[in-house]
């Protein structure tokens, strides 16, 4: 007897372990928003019911920014634990193609995305990866704040590394956040390596702190901590504005458009079902779902002031911050992106970053103090009438020195330029 | 003007009264123990002493000096060594460290100190285990640290809370008569807590019984054990028969009385003049040793016939159990005494050292 | 009878035992041995064996080779962050050592009123999730948070000041949270002490200040030192705080971003493995060390005093007021924690505001009803991996206390040592070893064997505690009488053993249950626990008030939980000191 107690009791801690097998499902694995998952799961189990009348259950991996996310298909190694990798922009699915990870499939809204826009493809031509909300790349800034502290809203590039702004920026590492890196690679393709690491130096001189990746900067500037943000996909101001927060897009004087995209993984579980939800991402109501979700919808058919008179709410919103019917209709200048260029570099980008910024940034704050300190001396000095020109001339081949991230050298003329005036 | 004076101490820890204005003159160079169960209030009082509890009533009068009443003085400054039951040997500080611990806050010179140290510690017999710590020290050693301590700023009084009681029995005895010839040696005035009526006898002077917090009866180790006062001291102190009756006759003149027990009627000492009122129910007590065995009955007071119940050898000493009417008298006979279980014989009660006292 | 006594050595009573030659053990106990021994093996030998052998890889090439740990003390970056790590436990212990020492001696001396609440109120962070604390802080003393929007509203500052973003928030966030180690432990030193032996002291002339500093803090040294290596090694562990206050340059957040960012970069990876070993290593080296000193230093053996509460002091006046002033000072930054969550979870998007003005029951509606997958993937994960803590606690329990198998010692060893192990090593070198050879890891089942890995030895102490406190003699009557081994476990011993097990029950389904630092590293889509949603919610999205709902309800049942094991295991000290490290 008590034998078959222990017995029955050890059946009891099987039948713990033992879950119930649901008929269908799905696995989704991206850097995709929580809120924009959400609505895909509710439109897409919705209809799903509709036209095959069972349920569909969905699993939603998000481990982090989409580097992170590929690096987790990386890891599961042909043998995925999602269907769809879902969302990222290009260089994402150009590298997961690369590696083999996910397999061509042409939607069936395939020809309502543009094949390219100034000059950015939006789709895969092979089929691989198609875009499904395109975004630009921007900067956000948190106007409460900015108010708070009387600072100007800075609308170029330049403007960031105005002093005024010091520890005011956040934004995060390149290697944490696909825009954060896209962000590096915009400064670097249009200001040419020197003066784009160069600059990229003053920025982090600015910086409040780093962040762990770009949601992490939103919900920073969103509370306020900072109030600039630094590499948001265009659509994280309007979700803001419209939780309540007092978040604005700045779209800064160069940038690109990301084809954040969908596409089918290789050696997908659930191949038929992924299929199908491709198929309805792409249409007109797998779009609204989008929207709804805070994205842009990338169809070209759709018009979001239609969709307002619907009564749409989020179409309002997104009409607000596009201000275009549909987001291809964009008056932007986008730069000339150098794809290649970029994946090539990948990874010698963020490590340069990491080693010769991130991890010198306190060694680069002081030597930028110092220089600054000194330059407001050398005007001292040429305000009552001394010869400057020497001293001046240090100062500004400092500055040279500090952009290649000479700091000690950086320091050393500095320092030199402050015992000329002295002398002189 | 004694050397310490107890003046109606009071002490209470909530509503428990653990001290109940007791008063006690000790006199210089003497050993005074308070004896008495636990919880009898003996540690209170001593802790009154050393200052470590405060009275609520009363006052400790040390050397002429009030301890409480005029001003608190502290523990230091009352000229007094303690020994603590558990030796509070310090476990972190080797034993020099120990001993020299008071003699280092008051300041001394450092080679006054080394020397009065060497000197306390070959005193207890500890020389060479300065640089020991306690731990590598046996518990007959931990004692004497404490001890050592204790003594080493020469204080006028000596307190000892239960010193002995954790260590074996054999230990325990030599220790008595170390202390009590240091003590003496020394002319230290010392205050010693114990719940072991032996070591009492055998330490002190005087012996203070204490019982819910009172003191019962103060007196000389004979006095204590001859002449209890009430029958708590004669049934604490050593082992006793009583027997219990009425008073039968009082001869207030020879101090004696006749107590009617159920087997007999026993004449007694009277002790104490209210133990012994005509009519009333008392109480009579007899040492085993007081009670004589008599092979044949010659008659007379005192005499009485019982039948042996137990008969208990340890060696030296022969305890017979004798039953007589209702009550069961332990008697202390002759080893040699040849008595079996269920023999019949005569026991003698000393009306000298038969005592009868308050119910 | 009298003739088996003789034989009884050979043949118990249990049954028929065979004779190795040194140990006498009957087939079920080296049944269970195995038993044990393939659990701590497969599950923490086997996985670790794996976090080392992928640290000497050299990337790539499929070689192996120290290259890695070479170029990791080259690395000025590396050696900084170290330092970094190192100055933070320092400050953290220093800070709390200086504030938990008045605590811990007004507790233990002080005969006040209200001691009971402020006892558990100061000891509260223990079991609060770390995570549910910065968070609190960020909203209550962030740059627009309740205290700066309150200091600018009635005109004392114009620009918010920084509290926290910094190597100041880092240490005042983290001594609150570690705080109670030092409490528990100097409390636990304190009332150990024989009165007497601080009597002799002031007998002997030592006053106050001065009796304090020769002879109760000495005395209390070992106790303190117990709690002082698990408050050291903290930061080695807690890679999550520093990440939130957006300070990055300590070992384990590095370790954390390097892996969990590594991408294409798998030099990174190796980078961030070999600061998890590093880190390790200095957790089990600094606690060996530490618990090797205390062992000679333990003072307790000497002190033959029955079992006393330790001296108590009725303060004057001045000395009570104070004392009520610094004890209401810490009790109100712990109840910032619970009460910032609480206004939080109830509001929306309080930000810009100092204190909520809006209210709503939705953050909870939506824990509750909209995504309950959390919460019982919280409740299920950690009620299995209870199971799997309180069976294996109570058979190496019983193993250390009712046998004599070899190796039983390491066995324990193995699982102290748990307790001070980064949860961040547990998690990746669950990872690694989980992944190929041994494909649990695409199993949900993974996330409860973690979770009971990383927090075994809470119920382990317990079981051993009591185990030890159970006469033999009641378990060898029984197998007198004729019941075998597991019946007389399950008759005997289990119910004897449960009132002193359930304090360790609890302990470990609220540290299982508030795991981060593991889990993080193994869920997968649907695998979400409550305190993995809280970082998600608030860190990796702007849903605020729902992870803050999360927190609260993770608060309440932690308190909850708590009073009940109070109730049960006699007080709140007991509970705590299960929890807080003490191990007699």
């Amino acid at each position: 007897m008590f034998r078959s107690k222990v017995i029955l009791v050890l059946a009891a801690l099987l039948a713990v372990f033992g879950v119930l097998e649901a008929k269908q499902k799905l696995g989704w694995v991206g850097p995709i928003y929580t809120e924009l998952a959400e609505s895909l799961m509710e439109g897409f189990k919705a209809y799903y019911l509709r036209t095959f009348g069972e349920e569909i259950e969905i699993t939603f991996v998000k481990p982090g920014g989409w580097p992170v996310c590929v690096d987790k298909v990386r890891l599961w190694g042909g043998k995925p634990d999602a269907d769809v990798f879902l969302g990222a922009g290009a260089p994402a699915h150009e590298l997961l193609q690369d590696l083999g990870l996910i397999v061509p499939y042409k939607p069936k809204g395939w020809d309502a995305i543009p094949a390219e826009w100034k000059g950015m493809l939006v789709k895969d031509p092979e089929y691989y990866w198609t875009c499904f909300a395109p975004w630009l790349v921007t900067n956000i800034y948190n106007e409460k704040v900015m108010k708070k502290l009387r600072l100007p809203v800075p609308s170029t590039w330049m403007d960031l590394i105005d002093p005024v702004y010091r520890g005011n920026i956040v934004h995060t590492l390149p290697y944490a956040s696909g825009t954060m890196h896209e962000t590096v690679e915009i400064i670097l393709q249009t200001m040419g390596e020197e003066e784009g690491w160069a600059y990229l130096r003053y920025l982090a001189a600015n910086l409040a702190r780093f962040s762990t990746g770009s949601t992490d900067t939103l919900q920073i500037v969103a509370r306020g901590e900072v109030p600039i943000g630094i590499a948001q996909p265009q659509m994280n101001a309007m979700a803001a504005r419209k939780d309540g927060y007092p978040v604005k897009a700045l779209v800064p004087d160069k940038t690109i458009m990301v084809p954040e995209a969908a596409a089918l993984l290789a050696g997908a579980p659930n191949e038929k079902n992924a299929k199908i939800f491709l198929d309805w991402l792409y249409s007109l109501e797998g779009q609204l779902y989008v929207l709804k979700g805070a994205y842009f919808p990338a169809r070209t058919d759709i018009s979001l002031s239609a969709w307002a008179d619907e009564g749409v709410e989020m179409a309002k919103h997104a009409l607000g911050a596009l201000g275009a019917d549909n987001f291809w209709q964009l008056e932007v200048e986008l730069i000339e992106y150098d794809l290649e260029l970029a994946k090539q570099r990948w990874d010698e980008v963020n490590r340069t970053y990491e080693l010769e910024i991130y991890r010198k940034w306190g060694e680069l704050k002081n030597t930028l103090a110092l220089i600054e300190e000194v330059e407001g001396e050398v005007e001292a000095a040429r305000a009552a009438g001394k010869d400057v020109a020497a001293a001046e001339a240090k100062i500004k081949e400092a500055r040279t020195l500090f952009g290649r991230g000479e700091y000690a050298a950086a320091r050393l003329l500095a320092l030199e330029a402050r015992n000329l005036l002295v002398k002189g | 003007m004694s050397f310490i004076q107890i003046q109606n101490l009071l002490k209470r820890f909530g509503k428990v009264v653990a001290v109940d204005h007791i008063w006690l003159e000790i006199e210089k160079g003497e050993i005074i123990t308070l004896l008495g169960p636990s919880g009898c209030g003996k540690t209170t009082t001593l802790r009154c002493i050393a200052g470590l509890e405060r009275p609520d009533e009363g006052d400790v009068v040390i050397d002429g000096r009030p301890m409480f009443s005029k001003g608190f003085v502290p523990p230091a400054k009352r000229g007094i060594g303690m020994v603590f039951q558990n030796y509070a040997v310090w476990p972190h500080m080797r034993v020099f460290d120990n001993v020299a611990y008071g003699l280092k806050l008051a300041r001394l010179p450092k080679k006054e100190i080394r020397k009065r140290v060497q000197k306390t510690l070959e005193l207890v017999g500890l020389k060479g285990l300065e640089n020991r710590y306690p731990t590598q020290l046996s518990g007959g050693q931990q004692q004497r640290v404490a001890l050592a301590r204790a003594l080493t700023r020469n204080p006028k009084v000596l307190l000892l809370d239960e010193p002995l009681s954790n260590l074996d029995a054999k230990l325990r005895e030599k220790m008595r008569f170390e202390i009590k010839s240091l003590v003496k040696r020394m002319g230290i005035t010392a205050v010693y807590v114990t719940h072991d009526q032996a070591e009492a006898m055998v330490i002190s002077d005087r012996v203070a019984v204490m019982n819910q917090g009172k003191i019962v009866q103060v007196g000389s180790a004979e006095e204590i054990y001859h002449r209890p006062a009430t029958k708590f001291v004669a049934d604490f102190i050593g082992v006793t028969n009583f027997i219990s009756g009425r008073v039968a006759e009082v001869d207030a003149d020879r101090a004696e009385a006749v107590l009617e027990a159920d087997f007999g009627r026993v004449r007694c000492k009277v002790l104490v003049p209210e133990s012994a009122i005509q009519g009333r129910q008392a109480t009579a007590f007899v040492r085993p040793e007081d009670v004589e065995v008599r092979e044949r009955s010659a008659g007379g007071e005192n005499l009485f016939r019982g039948t042996v119940l137990h008969r208990v050898y340890l060696g030296n000493i022969l305890y017979l159990f004798v039953k007589l009417g209702d009550t069961s008298l332990r008697v202390q006979a002759r080893a040699t005494m040849p008595y079996r279980e269920d023999d019949e014989i005569h026991v003698y009660l000393d009306p000298y050292r038969t005592i009868i006292i308050q119910d | 009878m009298v003739n088996r006594v003789t034989a009884a050595g050979t043949e118990g009573a249990g049954g028929v035992r065979f004779r190795l030659p040194l140990y006498d053990l009957s087939r079920g106990e080296i049944l269970l041995s195995l038993i044990l021994w393939a659990v701590v093996g497969l599950f923490i030998l086997y996985p670790l064996f794996f976090l080392i052998l992928e640290s000497f890889k050299i990337a790539g090439t499929d070689r192996f080779g120290i290259q890695n740990y070479l170029d990791f003390f080259r690395d000025s970056y590396y050696l900084k962050a170290f330092g970094n790590t190192m100055l933070l436990g320092i400050l953290v212990l220093a800070t709390t050592t200086l504030v938990g020492l008045p605590a811990a001696y007004i507790l233990a001396r002080y005969r006040i009123r209200g001691k009971t609440v402020f006892t558990a109120l100061t000891l509260l962070p223990i079991v609060l999730p770390a995570y549910a604390g910065a968070f609190a802080f960020i909203v209550f003393f962030g740059k627009w948070g309740t205290m700066n929007l309150l200091l600018m509203e009635w005109g004392i500052i114009d620009e918010p000041i920084n509290f926290i973003y910094g190597l100041q928030g880092l240490v005042f966030i983290q001594s609150l949270h570690l705080l109670p180690f030092i409490v528990l432990s100097l409390l636990a030193g304190f009332t150990n002490i024989d009165p007497s032996l601080e009597e002799a002291a002031e007998v002997e002339g030592a006053g106050g200040i001065r009796r304090f500093f020769t002879i109760t803090l000495p005395l209390a040294t070992p106790s303190y030192f117990a709690g002082a290596v698990l408050v050291f090694l903290w930061p080695f562990t807690d890679w999550l705080t520093p990440i939130i206050l957006g300070q990055v340059d300590y070992l384990p957040s590095i370790a954390y971003i390097n892996i969990a960012y590594h991408f294409t970069d798998v030099y990174r990876k190796y980078m961030g493995i070999v600061s998890v070993v590093v880190a390790a290593v200095i957790c089990v080296g600094m606690f060996l060390t530490l618990r090797r000193w205390i062992e000679r230093k333990k003072y307790t053996a000497l002190s033959k005093g029955t079992a006393l509460e330790g001296r108590t002091i009725t303060p004057g006046p001045l000395a009570r007021l104070i004392a009520y002033l610094y004890m209401g000072f810490i009790s109100a930054l712990v109840l910032i924690i619970p009460v910032v969550l609480g206004l939080s979870a109830f509001s929306r998007r309080w930000v810009f505001e100092p204190f909520p003005t809006y209210w709503t029951l939705e953050n909870f509606e939506v824990i509750f009803f909209e995504t309950p997958q959390l919460l019982m993937n919280s409740f299920r994960f950690s009620g299995i991996a209870l199971i799997f803590g309180v069976t294996f606690g109570l058979a190496v329990a019983y193993l250390l206390t009712r046998t004599r198998a070899p190796g039983k010692n390491a066995l324990d060893f193995i699982s102290t040592i748990l307790l001070v192990f980064p949860g961040i090593a547990i998690g990746v070198s669950f990872l690694l070893a989980f992944w190929k050879t041994i494909p649990i890891a695409t199993h949900w089942i993974i996330m409860p064997l973690a979770l009971f890995v990383r927090r075994t030895p809470y119920f382990l102490r317990m079981a051993h505690a009591s185990y030890l406190q159970l006469d033999p003699s009641l378990e060898e009557a029984s197998e007198i009488s004729g019941a075998g081994k597991l019946r007389t476990f399950f008759s005997i011993s289990l119910p004897l053993l449960l009132k002193g097990i359930f304090v360790g029950v609890i302990m470990f389904f609220i540290m299982a249950f508030q795991e981060i630092s593991t889990a993080v590293f193994l869920y997968r889509g649907g695998w979400e626990t409550l305190p993995i949603g809280i970082y998600l919610n608030w860190h990796r999205g702007m849903e605020f008030g729902i992870a803050a709902a999360m927190a609260f309800f993770m608060v309440v049942l932690v308190f909850v939980l708590l009073l009940i094991a109070a109730r049960i295991g006699g007080g709140i000290l007991n509970v705590a000191w299960g929890a807080g490290g003490r191990r007699e």
